[in-house]
């Protein structure tokens, strides 16, 4: 058996849970975490860091799974978005998401909320700028980007005051006809 | 502005953001795509793709490959029924036999135990080729002796095709317009103007792969999942290149990660299903990025000519267009069709004499495909920024030029069709209004500014058909059986709220099925812009004649005529007297067993089938043979602003505004999503996108090398509608997925023109084509 071939022990320690696996060198921690433990929350669009699809947070860090190493995972604190739902709540950037629409086909979009999830995490009062570098690895064909911006942005607002104080703000609650005939 | 009109109904959820009903397990990562999907016992598939333009296949050999462990099936061309498929020439055949036509062209196919098996297992496959000349440009390939036919059978391949008799072998789809004299409308003209233009090749990117499994079930039959937009033409598709009666098919659809027309084409399925046949064991085959870029389906190009002939008061008296369209090797199912439907690209300005050709022909490439906008998006630009050019040699204001020209109601059109439920000028003019039209923005260092507009319509197909199923359930849901794709359009929400909306009941006690074709109801399926309507009809009729089943129970027990009853949140009350009602749970007979309840007699079930209908263009002249060749029209106003360096080139669009007229808004917040992403995509393909081919060769299949544009790219984008119900459509709602595709491109372009007076014809404006452009100016 090759060296390439081999299969080594690793621990990782993934949404608060232990696992040990055995990984040949070749394995992405996207590989590990789809195939073998069945997370498939993280997803992969291209497998080598071109989407952002894969993100995933590794000792606070956003992290592309698809191009990190498993066997380099070993040992370290791995966030994915099957993670971030606590006691059936989800995470305010996941409210967010969803009251503002932040997403369509959603294949990306557990990639954004990760990358979101790590800004956040280290600042949590972004400028837009900010929110753009953090996010400028994560591709979204459907939507834009306007709606995501919007969500990241309430994400924050909903971080700092709590879900119960911001108004819920509804884009539009009827038809409207806003413009006349010339 | 005017005053904001109140629709006559209050409705419950039509017209309200209503939280997509799919939305917790997307942001939860729970929503399972057919790419997460794990079968026991399943194995993995990879393709042997050609890696020639153009060749004779001398030999393959698979007995290196078969010795390989792991390997647990090796099929080639031969190995299948002798099988070209497609829609409408039938020139595709599901793995290449005796030659190959593309570099990419599937000639083998393995499946083993693991990926990395299978892909062991192709370098150990040989294959001899021939070389034969190959053609890459349409104008080769429009020859009447061309270096090479790339099919010299096609006119034995099953489906007629017109434009056979033009002596030009390599052509497959013609299309034309004959409306007028357009030579002697010309000679009678002040102002003849003739331009040409090229788009881009742009490949589709949906984030979640091209992707099929296949598994036979132990009674013989198939059961397919897969990320298509079109289960039940995939159903037929397979059926067709396998030689399977359809019914013995069965294709599911888990979530979709992204379509855009690019898994319309059913490309991997029946090499999947074929596989599957021959291992015995489900198969999983999902393309690497690299083959969605190269080898799946890219936006066809078009070489478009536009000749308008003016006068000096605006009106454009003739007209005559001519796209050249290089198809790739093969009809690419639908995208055959882009040849006529790209007419409705072009057929908002109406003149008396108008002439249109639109040639697909053969070329040694990835076969272009069904692409957001269908054709429609590509001649639109041509005009669009041609409508600027003759403006400014007329002296006019773009806008004016273009109020001129534009359908009003009651209109015939450029094929003979009626306009009716269009708002054209209205939008135009709303467009304008959003981006601050006449307020100039001053030179800040090499940055100039301009602003731009653009108009278009995108036609929704027909005829076409779409049916529903809706079940009232003991306890109070209604579940909704339809064939919608939910690709990211939020169409499962849609028609939960269509449904909803009859019956008068909350969002949340309402479930909405995902295509299965054994059980599921027929659809055509998520492309044209077609969903909210058709399946919206289907589910809004369902829904009724299961509300007239509820009410006509109910009626003896209540004492009252059907008529005067109406249901409300799980009740039927007497319209005049609300207060005296039943619970629909209580016409359902308790306590049997402990299975909880059934209706007597017959359940609560409404169906029914909404199919459109429409007339057919004549192919002598393209006239409608009625008042209507589609479904309806989505009309789409953009404007944009821009900022240029003119020291770089490098353009930035600062604001994209969108007037649109989807008719009844179903859900705003989804309008926005769908016409913003819509928008934005066309920004993308119009100053970053090519997918650039060097003797049939994709030189940058990989996002490394194939830019799109990411968040820090984004301009502001900008939405507003018209909320005006269209009579046919379910309360009123059209349909907007693809309509932004058409003008946003020319909106950018006419623009920039603006912004440094240069005007680059071919596809994707790029920051050297302006600094060239710029240069050769100053000269």
């Amino acid at each position: 058996m090759s060296e390439l071939s081999k299969k080594y022990p690793i621990n990782l320690n993934v949404n608060g849970m232990e696992y040990s696996v055995e990984v040949k060198p070749s394995e992405s921690l996207n590989d590990v975490l789809r195939e073998n433990l069945g997370l498939t929350g993280t997803k992969r669009g291209c497998d080598y860091g071109g989407c952002g699809s894969c993100t995933i947070i590794v000792n606070g860090k956003a992290c592309y799974s698809c191009m990190y190493p498993a066997i380099r995972a070993s040992g370290k604190t791995i966030t994915t978005i099957e993670g971030l739902e606590q006691n059936g709540q989800l995470d305010p950037i996941q409210e967010a998401f969803v009251a503002k629409g932040g997403f369509q086909c959603a294949f990306c979009t557990p990639g954004f909320v990760m990358s979101t999830k790590a800004l956040l995490s280290d600042n949590p009062n972004p400028t837009d700028n900010e929110i753009k570098e953090a996010i400028v690895g994560n591709i979204c064909r459907c939507t834009g980007y306007t709606k995501i911006l919007e969500s990241i942005r309430y994400a924050i607002l909903l971080q700092k005051e709590g879900p119960k104080k911001v108004q819920k703000t509804v884009t539009s609650g009827t038809i409207k006809i806003d413009f006349g005939n010339p | 502005m005017q005053e904001v009109q109140q629709l006559k109904e209050p409705y419950l959820l039509i017209g309200k953001s209503v939280t997509r009903t799919d939305a917790r397990e997307k942001v939860t990562g729970a929503a399972v795509y057919t790419y997460d999907m794990h079968l026991p016992n399943m194995i993995f598939g990879k393709i042997k793709r050609s890696t020639h333009a153009h060749a004779e296949i001398i030999g393959i050999d698979t007995s290196r490959a078969m010795k390989l462990k792991g390997v647990r099936a090796i099929i080639t061309g031969k190995d299948l029924p002798n099988i070209r498929r497609g829609i409408l020439v039938k020139d595709t055949p599901v793995l290449a036999v005796d030659r190959v036509r593309y570099v990419g062209d599937p000639v083998v196919a393995v499946a083993a135990d693991t990926a990395e098996i299978a892909e062991e297992a192709l370098e150990l496959i040989d294959v001899e080729y021939r070389d034969l000349p190959a053609i890459f440009e349409a104008e080769e390939a429009m020859k009447k002796n061309p270096v090479v036919v790339i099919h010299p059978d096609l006119k034995s391949y099953s489906a007629k095709y017109a434009g056979a008799d033009a002596g030009i072998p390599n052509l497959h789809a013609y299309f034309k317009v004959r409306k007028g004299d357009f030579d002697a409308a010309c000679e009678k003209c002040d102002l003849v103007v003739e331009n040409t233009f090229q788009t881009n090749i742009v490949q589709h990117f949906q984030l979640e792969p091209v992707v099929s499994i296949a598994k036979v079930e132990p009674n013989g039959t198939i059961t397919v999942w897969d990320s298509t937009q079109v289960p039940f033409m995939l159903r037929n598709e397979l059926s067709e290149a396998l030689q399977i009666p359809p019914e013995k098919i069965n294709v599911i659809v888990p979530h979709v990660g992204g379509g855009y027309g690019g898994k319309l084409l059913s490309v991997i399925a029946p090499i999947t299903a074929a596989l599957a046949i021959h291992s015995r064991r489900p198969v999983k085959l999902a393309l690497t990025r690299k083959e969605v870029f190269d080898c799946s389906c890219v936006r066809q190009p078009f070489a478009i000519t536009v000749k308008d002939g003016v006068m000096k008061d605006g009106r454009i008296q003739a007209r005559k267009v001519t796209s050249y369209i290089s198809g790739g090797a093969y009809s690419g199912g639908m995208g055959v069709n882009e040849a006529k439907t790209s007419i409705c690209g072009i057929s908002h300005y109406k003149t008396d004499n108008f002439w249109y050709d639109a040639f697909r022909v053969y070329t040694n490439r990835v076969p272009g495909g069904p692409y957001r906008g269908f054709g429609a998006m590509q001649v639109n630009w041509a005009i669009e920024s041609q409508m600027d050019i003759l403006a400014e040699r007329l002296g006019m204001d773009p806008i004016e030029f273009r109020l001129k020209n534009l359908l009003n109601e009651g209109d015939r059109n450029v094929i003979g069709e009626m306009t009716e439920s269009t708002e054209h000028k209205a939008l135009l003019l709303k467009a304008k209004e959003m981006v601050s039209w006449g307020s100039e923005t001053a030179p800040q260092g090499p940055w100039r500014f301009g602003k731009g507009i653009s108009i278009g319509h995108k036609w929704s197909f027909a005829p076409t058909a779409s049916s529903a199923v809706v079940k009232y359930s003991f306890g109070g849901t209604l579940n909704v059986q339809a064939s919608a794709v939910d690709m990211g359009t939020g169409a499962l929400t849609v028609l939960g709220q269509i449904a909803g909306e009859v019956m008068k009941m909350p969002i949340e006690k309402i479930r909405v099925s995902m295509p299965d074709t054994n059980i599921t109801p027929f659809s055509d399926g998520a492309f044209s812009t077609r969903q909210t309507y058709n399946d919206g009809n289907a589910v809004r009729l369902a829904t009724l004649d299961l509300k007239k089943q509820i009410v006509e129970r109910a009626a003896p027990i209540l004492r009252a005529d059907p008529l005067d009853l109406d249901v409300r949140n799980g009740t039927v009350y007497i319209k005049r007297n609300p207060d005296k009602l039943i619970p629909i749970d209580d016409l359902f007979v308790k306590g049997v067993s402990r299975g909880g309840a059934f209706a007597p007699v017959r359940d609560f079930i409404g169906a029914a089938t909404w199919y459109q209908t429409a007339g057919a263009l004549r192919p002598e002249d393209g006239q409608c043979t009625t008042d209507r060749a589609c479904a309806f029209y989505d009309v789409v106003a953009a404007s944009a602003e821009v900022a240029v360096n003119i020291e770089t080139g490098q353009t930035k669009v600062l604001r994209l505004c969108l007037a649109v007229d989807p008719g009844t808004v179903i859900n705003p917040m989804l309008l926005e999503g769908q016409v913003q992403g819509a928008a934005f995509m066309a920004f993308s393909n119009t100053l970053f996108e090519e997918l650039v081919f060097e003797n049939g060769v994709a030189v940058n299949p990989e996002l490394a090398d194939y830019k799109i544009a990411g968040a820090k790219d984004a301009p502001e984008i900008t939405v507003s509608w018209r909320g005006t119900p269209f009579p046919d459509g379910p309360f009123g709602a059209k349909g907007i997925g693809e309509g932004p595709m058409l003008p946003t491109t020319g909106a950018i372009t006419n623009a920039i023109y603006s912004a440094v007076r240069v005007r680059p014809h071919d596809l994707p404006i790029t920051a050297e084509k302006i600094l060239m452009k710029l240069a050769s100016e100053s000269c």
